[in-house]
């Protein structure tokens, strides 16, 4: 078998080019069909693993998807606010553990401000129960305090004692910054891998304080108010992006859900949000499907070409093949020559393939990191991705007997004399 | 080529019926468990109505509140429907449960709604008797969900999927019903064991 | 003729289709051990569907081939395959090489597919690639073009790599279907002579196919196809 298998790497050799072109088009299909499905776990181990630990997540009555993605991955767009006289009767009620308010709409150079109380850092989990720490700091206490997430510190450079400038929204050409009221970073929180690492954190007090004095988005000319005075103003605020519920007792969850939906201080809606991130993969399971099969059908073409490749070859080879068959080759020995180099190509396909995944997913790492707070490990390797691969294996050893039989065909009708 | 196309279809749909659901419908039980089931002896096999107290009633409340209503003729969109779910959803929230049953070693089937997770593993997750609960119908009764604690994370579970959990069941009291009602009686299970259910017969709806 | 005839062929009748008539039908056919056969018959008489029969990649419908006392006609397909390895040699009349392979390879062929050949290849000492290269001077190829490509050499050269293969291991028969038709005049009696030489060196017999009489002067017997084929006067539809 060895002898083949030199053979065939030979013979592959020989028509080099032709089957890099191959190799590479297998490789490409691979890290697709392989970079599809690493995303479709990131995405659900990621997201999953935010938004574990709070119970219910509760804003106004808008779309429970759209809810929990603007108030725990401060993705897409913005909801109508609740009222905080809503908050504080819920708050208030027994079968409550905690609530930790949000409120949404600032941004520090492209990462959003979050306005909260020190109940996020007290009672915020992510992951299976895992509560959040300072690498540095501590949580804020005087009114211009911020804490930074692990990314935030990170790609800006900032340090503990560092001042900030908050933007107003989220960023772009035209936005104004509140200039007049920097803060202070007083803390910043270790890596969570959890969009908590992109999120700057402020308290309610403080996004009170930095709109005194703005209209409908804007401030007002001649109406800013300097940070030393803005203590003397109620900073109460009226209204909250969201909130985040827990419960006392989780088996009552539906309870508190209906209960809120029912709210009589005005609509509400409150959301589980693994219930909710269920929806969305419901959603988006339709396109990744469709990745799948058109990750699938390009392997298939790439594997289709190889055989097209050695087809085309086999009448060029029928000399080879008699001057073999003289030589000792039997049946099996040819189709197992042409199935090794069908093993072969597709075997570096596959590598290449596998390779390039891996190049991608060290290069694309920091940016979903920062982008969306989602922490992917380039290295991981899962039962499924091998499952695949061995699937592309199968798929091109199968297909590479097709060629093998009919060269072994070819060959014992030619025997040792094949009319050219 | 047609060796080729048969054994890709043939992998990959085993690849996808990884990740598809079971083909539960919406309210469907799992059977009720027969023999041939191994349950360990220390935990007993247990039936979701055995957690509804056998004093309670929920049927009675809701007949008199729809003593004067003919429920054929009234259609979903009607208020009177409404009402009378409403109504319905209460008293369900309200359901006690039966004290006697704490620190009960049992064994239960349902389906699971995880409530932490990560990296595929579930930390904590509530247990419902039938498909669909919570996501596309009204959520049971408080004395039908189970609060699951497993005392290590488990893995390879996904939303709705059935299980089998074995466990020391623990009965919560409901705390006092002031403010909007949220505090609830329940039960609590902390799992020893986690596996997923296999069809041995026919589902019954 | 020796008591025990190296190949002897009785009674053989070969169609490629049961419509077909036959393209060999012999009644008796003998060589013995170190003889040089000329076997002589213009083209579609049916040669190469002989030497088909005889290297055993051909099994005939009716009759026996008997080669070094074994009946190859009643071997499975892969006993046979490795009885041609173990014991024939083949030249043909072109594109005799792999082209993806070296000279050295090429003639080493053989050897990776039968412990014989290769067993005997290595009694004369040293290691295969040594015994190739000593073949290859024998038939007078330079070293300089050993490490050449195949495709580098000229016919003539290619010819005697071919024949190294067939001589190397020392196989007991040698079958040369037309080796010299596409060199030109001048060399094709250079390549008989060297081929002639080295088969009396390793006392394997020579089965000589080829429908020029003039190279026939040098060999203990010469045979007409018709002769011994009653089928190779009959011009039938070609297989």
């Amino acid at each position: 078998m060895t002898n083949l298998a030199r053979l065939a790497l030979r013979s592959a050799w020989n028509r080099r080019l032709t089957l890099a072109l191959i190799v590479c088009a297998i490789a490409l299909s691979v890290t697709m069909l392989l970079g599809v499905e690493r995303a479709r776990v990131a995405a659900r181990e990621g997201f999953s693993q935010a938004v574990s630990g709070s119970d219910l997540v509760v804003g106004a009555r808008t779309s429970p998807i759209q809810l929990v993605l603007y108030a725990v991955f401060h993705l897409g767009e913005a909801t109508n606010n609740m009222l905080w006289k809503s908050e504080q009767v819920i708050a208030a009620d027994p079968g409550i553990a905690w609530v930790i308010p949000l409120s949404l709409g600032d941004s520090l150079r492209g990462f959003p401000t979050l306005g909260t109380t020190t109940a996020f850092f007290e009672h915020f989990k992510y992951g299976l129960r895992v509560p959040l720490e300072f690498g540095e700091g501590r949580p804020f206490s005087s009114l211009f305090d911020a804490v930074l997430g692990a990314q935030v510190a990170r790609q800006l450079g900032y340090r503990l004692g560092d001042t900030i400038i908050l933007t107003h929204g989220s960023g772009g050409i035209g936005s104004i910054e509140h200039s007049d009221k920097p803060f202070t970073i007083v803390g910043i929180l270790k890596p969570t891998g959890t969009p908590v690492d992109r999120t700057v954190f402020v308290s309610l007090e403080a996004i009170e304080a930095i709109h005194l004095g703005w209209q409908g988005g804007a401030p007002l000319p001649g109406f800013t108010i300097p940070s030393q005075y803005v203590r003397k103003f109620d900073l109460t605020p009226k209204t909250i992006t969201a909130m985040l519920v827990g419960l006392r007792n989780r088996a009552g969850v539906f309870r508190a859900q209906r209960a809120i939906n029912d709210f009589a201080g005005e609509p509400l809606m409150a959301v589980l949000p693994g219930v909710a991130l269920d929806q969305l993969w419901q959603v988006v399971g339709v396109v990744e499907k469709a990745l799948l099969v058109v990750s699938a059908l390009v392997v298939v073409v790439g594997i289709a070409g190889m055989v097209a490749s050695v087809l085309a070859s086999l009448n060029e080879r029928r000399r080879e093949l008699a001057i073999l068959r003289s030589v000792g080759a039997g049946p099996r020995h040819i189709v197992a020559l042409l199935g090794i180099e069908a093993l072969l190509v597709t075997g570096a396909g596959a590598a290449l393939g596998v390779v390039t995944l891996l190049g991608l997913s060290l290069v694309l790492a920091p940016m979903l990191a920062s982008r969306f707070g989602l922490s992917v490990d380039p290295w991981a390797w899962s039962a499924n991705e091998s499952l695949l691969l061995a699937a592309v294996a199968l798929a091109g050893i199968a297909a590479g007997l097709v060629p093998a039989y009919r060269a072994c065909r070819l060959a014992l009708a030619d025997g040792l004399t094949p009319r050219l | 080529m047609r060796i080729a196309f048969i054994v890709m279809a043939a992998v990959f749909s085993c690849v996808a019926s990884l990740h598809a659901a079971a083909d539960y419908k919406v309210g469907d039980k799992l059977a009720a468990p027969g023999a041939g089931t191994k349950a360990g002896a220390k935990y007993g096999i247990i039936l979701w109505g055995s957690l509804i107290p056998k004093d309670w009633d929920p049927v009675k409340e809701l007949r008199e509140a729809a003593k004067d209503e003919n429920l054929a003729i009234l259609s979903d969109a009607d208020p009177r429907a409404q009402a009378l779910l409403l109504k319905m959803q209460e008293v369900w929230e309200k359901a006690p449960v039966d004290h006697a049953l704490d620190g009960r070693r049992i064994r239960i089937a349902g389906f699971m709604v995880p409530l932490d997770e990560a990296k595929g593993e579930v930390g904590e997750f509530l247990l419902v008797p039938y498909f669909g609960a919570c996501i596309h119908v009204p959520p049971p009764p408080a004395n039908q969900i189970i609060d699951v604690v497993p005392g290590k994370p488990v893995k390879g579970f996904r939303m709705m999927d059935p299980v089998w959990v074995n466990g020391v069941l623990r009965t919560i009291h409901s705390e006092n019903h002031a403010g909007m009602g949220m505090a609830s009686a329940g039960y609590r299970l902390e799992a020893v064991k986690v596996e997923m259910y296999k069809e041995t017969k026919t589902r019954s709806r | 003729m020796d008591a025990a005839p190296l190949l002897e062929a009785e009674g053989v009748s070969y169609r490629w289709a049961p419509h077909l008539a036959p393209a060999v039908e012999l009644e008796r056919f003998a060589i013995g051990a170190g003889e040089r056969v000329f076997l002589h018959g213009p083209s579609g008489s049916g040669k190469s569907t002989l030497l088909g029969i005889f290297g055993g990649v051909l099994v005939p419908q009716r009759g026996r081939v008997r080669i070094l006392g074994s009946d190859i006609t009643a071997l499975g397909a892969s006993r046979r395959d490795a009885f041609r390895v173990d014991h024939i040699g083949f030249i043909f009349q072109q594109f005799n090489l792999i082209p993806y392979l070296s000279v050295v390879e090429n003639v080493l062929l053989p050897c990776r597919f039968s412990r014989r050949r290769r067993e005997r290849a290595l009694q004369a000492g040293g290691n295969l690639e040594a015994q190739s290269k000593r073949l290859l001077a024998e038939l007078d190829l330079d070293v300089s073009l050993h490490a050449r490509g195949v495709t580098q050499l000229s016919v003539g050269q290619q010819q005697r790599v071919a024949a190294a293969r067939a001589l190397i291991g020392r196989p007991e028969l040698i079958i040369a279907d037309e080796p010299t038709s596409s060199l030109d005049a001048e060399r094709q009696q250079g390549f008989l002579d060297l081929l002639l030489a080295e088969c009396e060196a390793s006392g394997a017999a020579l089965l000589f196919v080829s429908h020029d009489r003039r190279l026939a002067a040098r060999f203990t017997r010469l045979v007409a196809l018709d002769e011994i084929s009653v089928a190779a006067g009959v011009k039938g539809p070609a297989p």
